[in-house]
């Protein structure tokens, strides 16, 4: 029956190296139980949570390219209080929960991370300081000594795991991660979106309202896998590879090039949700025919 | 070009449907006080089923989910209420403005033959008008009972009472205010034919109207499909915008049968806004 694909990431336990992106079907805690009890699925991540509810930008706020999407969600999160609330009445939750979350200071990270984290639901954290259509938020991510400041403070609140996740918006993106491994993160997930925009020809004017967007799917997948090769070669800390994953060999590219698990977001727009299956049978396949025991052997393999 | 860029890696039949169309409307009628129907050209609605709906794109304002009301000839329409910003420019747009669509989108109702019973209340029957024609192409018995608050908002009268007189069997209306046909609501009307005995029934309207005629057929055991709301973002499955139970209104609906309906515990309760705050709809 195929290759066990068990891993452990920063001290979770993962059925499969497949994870659930953060902003993807994210806002309802039900809907989150139920992706999160299939089989193959190794973790869900909350969409990103502030401590203030926020309705994100007006639409349009994604267009859909030959290679991927842009998207200009801005954010839309029903706030802390709100959510836990909704953890409350979801139910039991059948693999980890990694709960995103975000902040426009340190402060306000940090107090998000407490509350959030103290739900019994969430596994782990993950800090959102990449999302590069809202301001405030993509600043933080792009400037190392920040991101140590605010690992810091988080780690001194929480107890539960903590991941960053990274903006590909900078050439400083081993800087940060560095920082952030060295501030204490216990993992990191590269990446968010390249800030992009999108523009109708036949009208002239941008087509998002936020005009400025994030561009996923196939089109950032080279980059995200660079990003991932370069951390790996200096931060010892897990990396969650996040880009771009359309089918099993990615999933294959991202561990050899030093991910621990992968985080899928825009493939499931394409394929369902039943994406998890087909890429974990895949998985187990070639490292059946690899004569591989488990995924941590070829975590970084590319490198030797 | 763009055929050519699509091969690989984004599904070329998902590329079509959410690349932005943008198309002047062709014609416009006023079908009440408030109440406009659009069409313009678009050779993908050709292949839409009713219930499913378009994301119709007014630059600068806001990109809204609206259903198809009407699909032919390779004119796709839609029928829009003015109640706030974006539906209120749409309502003012005339001949020759330009409009954005993507779509068809979502999960439309099952058309088929037997004796169906089509509710709808207010602006609801605009997916409606479209199932009744597609349901008479197929030689389907079709009731129709329709609801407004009075006959200032009644829309699609003469249109139903003129299909009445030929395959329509019949065509029930109601006003709240009795200045229209029978004198109270859709529910009214279809809770006392009902009993007549039905293979299926279909709803769209206030979500009020939705919930009532679910309970009664659940007691009658009746089939029933209702197309229902949620905020729309993304309209492709992956934001969670418009999720309800655990269904995203925008890909495993808009329109969904009784037990996926009786399931989702929220309908008529409450629903997510643009946060994703649930916010009660009474
Ligand atoms: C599947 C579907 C089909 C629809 N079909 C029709 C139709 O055929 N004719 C018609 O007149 N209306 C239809 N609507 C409702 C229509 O989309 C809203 O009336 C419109 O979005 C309101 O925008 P506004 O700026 O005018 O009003 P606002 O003042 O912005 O909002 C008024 C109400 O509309 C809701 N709304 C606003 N934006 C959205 C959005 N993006 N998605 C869902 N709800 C929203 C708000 O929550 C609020 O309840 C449909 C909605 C859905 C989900
Ligand atoms: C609609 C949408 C919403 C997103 N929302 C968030 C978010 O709230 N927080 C976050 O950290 N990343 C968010 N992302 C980024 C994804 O988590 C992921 O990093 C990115 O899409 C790249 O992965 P993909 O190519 O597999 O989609 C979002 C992406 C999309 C497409
Ligand atoms: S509108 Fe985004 S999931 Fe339905």
């Amino acid at each position: 029956m195929g290759v066990d694909l068990g891993v452990e990431l920063a001290g979770l336990n993962l059925r499969t190296p497949l994870i659930l992106a953060s902003g993807i079907l994210g806002l309802s805690g039900r809907l989150l139980v139920e992706i999160s009890r299939i089989e193959d699925v190794g973790a869900v991540t909350t969409k990103s949570i502030g401590l203030k509810p926020r309705d994100g930008y007006p639409n349009p706020t994604i267009a859909v390219l030959p290679y991927g999407f842009i998207n200009s969600m801005g954010l839309p999160n029903p706030g802390v209080d709100f959510f836990l609330k909704e953890l409350d009445e979801a139910g039991s939750f059948g693999s980890p929960l990694i709960a995103s979350f975000y902040g426009y200071s340190i402060e306000e990270i940090a107090e998000t991370a407490r509350i959030i984290a103290s739900h019994p639901s969430v596994s782990a954290l993950e800090l959102n300081v990449s999302c590069p259509h809202v301001s405030g938020i993509s600043e933080i991510g792009v400037k190392p000594e920040l991101v140590a400041e605010a690992v810091s403070k988080v780690k001194k609140e929480v107890g539960k795991p903590l991941f960053v996740k990274l903006s590909p918006n900078t050439h400083l993106i081993v800087d940060v991660a560095r920082a952030a491994a060295e501030a204490g993160a216990d993992g990191l997930t590269a990446v968010n979106t390249v800030k992009a925009i999108a523009i109708d020809a036949e009208l002239c004017k941008p087509i998002l309202s936020g005009v400025y967007g994030g561009l996923s799917g196939p089109a950032l997948k080279p980059i995200a896998l660079r990003c991932v090769y370069e951390i790996y070669e200096e931060v010892e800390i897990p990396i969650i590879g996040c880009g771009g994953v359309s089918s099993y060999l990615d999933v294959v590219e991202f561990i050899l090039a030093g991910a621990s698990a992968v985080a899928l977001g825009s493939v499931i727009a394409l394929k369902g949700i039943m994406v998890f299956r087909e890429l974990a049978r895949g998985l187990s396949e070639y490292l059946e025919r690899k004569g591989v025991r488990s995924v941590e052997e070829i975590v970084g393999l590319s490198h030797r | 070009m763009w055929r050519r860029l699509s091969v690989y890696p984004i599904d070329e039949e998902f590329l079509e449907k959410h690349r932005r169309r943008v198309t002047s409307i062709a014609r416009r009628v006023d079908e009440c006080i408030d109440t406009v129907s659009l069409y313009v050209p678009d050779r993908l609605s050709i292949d839409s089923t009713p219930g499913q709906f378009l994301m119709v794109w007014i630059p600068g304002v806001d990109e809204i989910p609206l259903s198809i009301s009407y699909a032919d000839g390779g004119m796709v329409g839609v029928t829009v209420r003015g109640i706030g910003e974006a539906t209120r420019r749409l309502c003012s747009f005339q001949p020759g403005d330009r409009i954005g669509i993507r779509g068809p989108l979502g999960r439309g109702f099952t058309v088929r033959k037997g004796r169906s019973l089509i509710v709808g209340g207010g602006i609801g029957v605009a997916p409606l008008r479209y199932l009744v024609y597609r349901l008479l192409d197929i030689d389907a018995e079709v009731y129709v009972v329709f609801g407004f608050s009075d006959k200032l908002h009644t829309i699609f009268v003469e249109e139903m009472e003129r299909l009445s007189s030929g395959k329509l069997i019949e065509f029930h209306i109601a006003t709240e205010d009795g200045s229209y046909g029978f004198k109270g609501t859709a529910y009214d009307i279809a809770s006392s034919i009902i009993r007549e005995g039905f293979d299926m029934v279909y709803v769209c309207g206030p979500e009020a109207l939705i919930r009532k005629i679910l309970l009664l057929c659940v007691e009658w055991g009746i089939p029933m499909e209702a197309s229902i709301e949620g905020y729309m973002k993304c309209g492709m499955g992956i934001c969670g915008s418009c999720v309800r139970g655990v269904y995203r209104v925008c890909r495993d609906g808009p329109v969904f049968d009784r037990d996926k309906l009786m399931e989702m515990e929220e309908i008529g309760l409450r629903r997510r806004g643009a946060s994703g705050i649930m916010e009660p709809l009474i």
